[in-house]
């Protein structure tokens, strides 16, 4: 079975690519052959769900693959109602894209090969999070669609307004995205298993407060935290709703997938995902409550004050995300029907979406107060925007209407249980966010097609058939559940899974004449005046206040990060080696003395006694070799002229040579005068290029700074000095050379250990090596082969 | 011979750490090169004291060889830090031939002012 | 710097060339039982190669030695990964080593195995790399001061 699913999820990930490989032969006839790609998906999927569905129960499924064991990281994948249900959505809405795109892309894009792909590589990466199971591999998918969207956002990457768009939607929910890892992470070290499934079985019936002790639940309340903001971020929830608008950027297939059946709709996904790990603790409805209920009321209004088609639509899209999050707030009442909701949602925002296109194409404007009288030329999508926009409105005999009954009476019973007081907010933004939504939907609905004609100038071109069949589909499906929502609701409940009311209460349209219906229908009337009062006004308030756009706010924090970089980097003066140097090492220096001088006078100083001094002995070739090394070395400071000091280094090198031999390291020896006659070889080069330097005296030195050098710099030596004397006192550790000693006849067949060290036991370091040997080569002739360029002349 | 050592070494960092601090260019380099000098010598002398026992080279019916582990890690060192001499060289040598100075304040002020 | 095509040079750099090879040979050799090896082995070979060039000119040594510094290096490379790496596909450890025990009548005990070619990479690479360097390095400077 896990083929099957692989396939499914795989398939467009491995045909999309190949989908470019042959775009040039194919043309515009790519969109038929890539319609096969969701096809694929879609019956894997069925295919995967026909297994576990048995006697009208879903029995959840792991299925899992090896990947990084001793991580404890699987391909591990979860089939259930909820996989089941997204999955579904994603790949059929995939393939209503595609046939869509066939139409739009015709005229206005030309490398649709690219297009394809993306697309597909976007719908592979969708699945693989919905199926997930491990939280990595769901946090690698997830992560996945956000670099995926990215491409398919900024895909008329000439327009600059797209770059903007795909950028803010990147950094948005990259940002968000590496919070989820870090909950995701959490939550792993916490359970101790990343298995989602594990976690739900460890959790059972019990309240997480009774599992983990109460110096625990800080770190889950974080992980909620991080959990939620990613989601938040990805579903552009409050405050993070400015990116969905600017995404609209993309082309509108692009924007009916993303924005209503997809990518915005994984924040929604997560939250039904970690549902029954969060339930029980305290913040998680409260949060969601809030942060839904916030945004569908900006949604809403903004939506009502926008003039752009797609930007209109963005916003509803922003209101109905927070609607949906909500719902989930008030899950402690049940949790039931919110597929539905989903379903309705991607039904009519998804045609709406897909109408905006057809809309834009045969217009080429989308400015609606340029729109007018379009339902002469295009009748089909006038009736699919009519039954769309009524849902979205949520008028009687719409599948909207129904969620929104739902939605009022779970809201109602909230204010009744908890006694009202501030839960009266939560009915009072829901009223105002529907009423707006009504005002809006009507606005769309009247103004772009059955008024008159604004704006003569428009060329108008009638949209083919085919092209407004996708969308008149969907809005076929928002009509059935509205007009059948107790065969619709059945049917959805049969994907039902652990996490979800077991007997949910029943749909219908008409429930008796009751609190919520009353509640309904003055929305409505209230809907329709504001209609009424915006129309007598002709909109002229519309425009949303600049200081409200998030995205302002959003663009000078990007640019403030940049200045604070660049004032850091002139405060730290990053570009004069010597002071910061200078900070770094003293900084060193200081803190070491700081914190280690006690220490050190501790372990250091019992050294000076006698036994030590007496086991310590010391030829008097010993003596020699190292005065004359101390003396050279100080030669290079002292002589004046860069060649003498030069000589004096050079003299250093061979005399370190031959402390090597009194050390009884004959390798060492060898190999040190060697590479000191190559370094001299080297450095004489040099030399030669610059004559006029080498015998010129350093000019005179400003005197304090040399002596504030001197100080750090002895600072520097008499750590290392006292280092020295603490590593070599005699310890408990065991010395590993003895092993190297006792084998190296024995294991490497070598009589000279450092060099079975080198090749045999320790030779992935020397592999190391000598790769950074070859690529300091490489760099060296890259500098040598650069032509001869000023400074700074490269730059810019 | 180890405390003998611990200061030849200290006296060498010294010296490595003046130079590098100063601010032209090929006392650095002289710098770098006897830092790495220094370095090797400090991890040699984790094979304690070398009096009295013999190089790393296995013979019958001898016992008390240094620690040969040091010596591996100090020969790839060496050999790391030619390559390391072998690029400040060249860069040195590209820095003068662009600008024709090795004082770093000056390079440093010409690029500023060349943007 | 001299840089003249003599032919008596030449061959007398070919010749010169022929006992340092050898003598890096013999040094790479002993090195797994005395100190020697492919780092020293590799840079007592380079050195040589820089003096000569030095006083020859690189173009001189360049023709003598035939293969281009870099590709030796690159070459070297490849067999101590190789070497590293074959044993996997074989489903030994990585960087398992084989040996072989013969006896030569001449020579005596003969212990070769993977560690040898290991440690040759390591020559050729070092070899490679440091007469490469300061080849270009060479040439370079040269040239600027012709130009």
């Amino acid at each position: 079975m896990i083929t099957t699913l692989l396939i499914g999820i795989l398939a467009p990930l491995v045909l999309g690519p190949a989908l470019l490989l042959i775009s040039p032969k194919l043309k515009s006839n790519l969109g038929w052959l890539a319609l096969f790609i969701p096809l694929i998906s879609i019956l894997a999927i069925v295919k995967v769900g026909l297994s576990v569905y048995s006697n009208h129960v879903i029995n959840a499924m792991t299925l899992s693959m090896d990947w990084v064991p001793s991580l404890g990281i699987n391909f591990s994948f979860l089939v259930d109602g909820v996989s089941l249900f997204f999955g579904l959505v994603v790949s059929i809405m995939g393939l209503l894209v595609v046939l869509y795109s066939k139409y739009y892309l015709h005229e206005t894009v030309q490398d649709n090969g690219r297009f394809y792909c993306y697309l597909m590589l976007f719908m592979s990466a969708m699945l693989g999070t919905v199926f997930a199971n491990n939280l990595i591999v769901l946090l690698v998918f997830w992560e996945f669609t956000g670099i995926t969207s990215f491409l398919l956002i900024g895909f008329s990457h000439e327009k600059k307004d797209s770059r903007r768009g795909a950028l803010m939607a990147f950094i948005t929910t990259g940002f968000t995205g590496l919070l989820l890892l870090a909950g995701l992470i959490l939550l792993t070290i916490l359970f101790e298993t990343s298995d989602f499934s594990k976690i739900v079985s460890l959790i059972g019936n019990n309240s997480l407060a009774t599992i983990f002790s109460a110096s625990q639940l800080p770190y889950l309340k974080a992980a909620m935290a991080l959990i939620l903001i990613g989601a938040f971020g990805k579903s552009a929830q409050f405050p993070f709703q400015y990116w969905l608008p600017n995404a609209m950027a993309a082309p509108t297939p692009v924007s009916a997938y993303l924005h209503s059946a997809a990518m915005v709709k994984l924040g929604i996904f997560l939250t039904v995902r970690m549902y029954p790990v969060f339930k029980t603790l305290s913040g998680w409805n409260e949060t969601l409550l809030w942060v839904g209920f916030i945004t569908m009321t900006i949604g809403g209004i903004f939506s009502f004050l926008s003039n752009d088609l797609k930007g209109i639509l963005a916003y509803t899209t922003v209101s109905q995300l927070g609607f949906l999050i909500g719902f989930y707030g008030l899950g402690t009442l049940g949790l039931e029907h919110d597929f539905f909701q989903i379903l309705n949602h991607v039904f009519y925002k998804g045609s709406l979406f897909m109408v905006a296109g057809i809309i834009i194409h045969s217009i080429g404007t989308k400015d609606i107060r340029k729109i007018g009288g379009l339902a002469s030329v295009m009748p089909l999508t006038a009736i699919t925007a009519t039954i769309a926009g009524l849902s979205m409105a949520g008028i009687p005999g719409t599948m909207g209407f129904v969620s929104k009954e739902i939605m009022v009476s779970k809201v109602l019973e909230l204010v009744t249980v908890n006694g009202g007081g501030i839960y009266w907010l939560f009915p009072a933004c829901l009223f105002i966010s529907a009423m707006c939504l009504i005002a809006t939907s009507l606005r769309f609905i009247y103004h772009c097609f059955y008024r008159k004609i604004q704006d003569s100038t428009l060329s108008i071109h009638k949209p083919k058939l085919m092209f407004q069949l996708p969308p008149f589909m969907l809005s076929l499906g928002a009509l059935f559940l509205g007009l059948f929502p107790e065969t619709g609701g059945h049917l959805l409940n049969q994907l039902n899974s652990g996490i979800h009311h077991v007997s949910p209460s029943h749909l219908a349209i008409f429930h008796g004449i009751n609190e919520p219906l009353l509640f309904g229908l003055s929305i409505i009337t209230t809907g329709f005046i504001l209609f009424a009062v915006a129309q007598a006004v002709n909109w002229r308030f519309t425009g949303i206040p600049k200081s409200l756009l998030f995205e302002t706010h959003f663009l000078s924090l990007i640019s403030g990060i940049k200045l604070l970089g660049k004032e850091i980097g002139e405060k730290l003066h990053v570009d004069k080696q010597q002071n910061y140097l200078t900070i770094i090492i003293s900084f060193f220096v200081i803190a070491f003395w700081y914190l280690g001088f006690n220490t050190i006078l501790s372990t250091v100083l019992p050294i000076f006694n006698l036994d030590y001094l007496e086991q310590d002995t010391l030829h008097f070739i010993h003596l020699i070799a190292g005065s004359l090394l101390a003396i050279s070395s100080i030669c290079i400071i002292a002589a004046r002229r860069t060649i003498s000091k030069f000589i004096s280094l050079s003299v250093t090198g061979f005399l370190v040579g031959f402390y090597f031999m009194l050390y009884k390291a004959p390798d060492l020896a060898l190999t040190q005068m060697l590479i000191e006659a190559a370094a001299l070889a080297l450095v004489l080069i040099l030399f030669s290029k610059m004559p006029k330097t080498l015998n010129k005296p350093i000019e005179s030195v400003d005197y304090l700074s040399s002596g504030f050098k001197l100080i750090i710099s002895i600072g520097f030596g008499a750590m290392m000095t006292s280092l020295i004397l603490v590593s070599t006192l005699p310890s408990s550790f065991k010395h590993m050379g003895k092993y190297f000693i006792d084998n190296t006849l024995s294991l490497a067949k070598g009589s000279n250990a450092v060099n079975t060290i080198l090749v045999d036991f320790r030779g992935f370091d020397t592999m190391g090596e000598i790769t950074v040997l070859v690529v300091a080569t490489l760099g060296i002739l890259g500098m040598l082969a650069t032509k001869n360029k000023k400074i700074g002349a490269s730059d810019d | 011979m180890l405390l003998f050592s611990s200061i030849i070494i200290g006296i060498m960092f010294t010296v490595a750490i003046y130079l590098i601090l100063e601010n032209r260019l090929l006392p650095v380099l002289f710098g770098f090169g006897l830092l790495t000098h220094a370095a090797n010598l400090a991890i040699l002398t984790m094979s304690k004291n070398p009096i009295g026992k013999v190089a790393p080279i296995i013979k019958s019916g001898v016992t008390n060889y240094v620690d040969p582990l040091p010596q591996a890690l100090i020969l790839t060192a060496i050999v790391i830090g030619f390559g390391v001499t072998a690029f400040l060289v060249v860069l040195i040598y590209r820095l003068y031939t662009a600008s024709g100075t090795t004082r770093i304040v000056t390079l440093f002020n010409e690029e500023i002012s060349t943007k | 710097m001299i840089n003249t095509k003599s032919h008596i040079l030449e061959s007398v750099s070919r010749l010169i060339f022929l006992f340092i090879i050898i003598f890096s040979i013999y040094l790479f050799l002993k090195g797994h039982n005395e100190p020697g090896g492919g780092f020293i082995a590799g840079i007592a070979a380079s050195i040589p190669l820089i003096l000569l060039a030095m006083s020859l000119g690189v173009p001189t040594v360049q023709r003598v030695l035939k293969i281009d510094s870099l590709s030796l290096a690159a070459t070297g490379l490849i067999l101590a990964y190789g070497t590293s790496f074959i044993p996997t596909l074989l489903g030994y450890p990585f960087l398992f080593q084989k040996m072989i025990h013969t006896h030569i009548p001449i020579l005596g005990e003969l212990h070769i195995g993977t560690p040898v070619l290991f440690d040759l990479g390591v020559f050729m690479v070092v070899v490679g790399v440091s007469t490469k360097i300061i080849f270009s390095f060479l040439e370079t400077v040269n040239s600027k001061e012709k130009g």
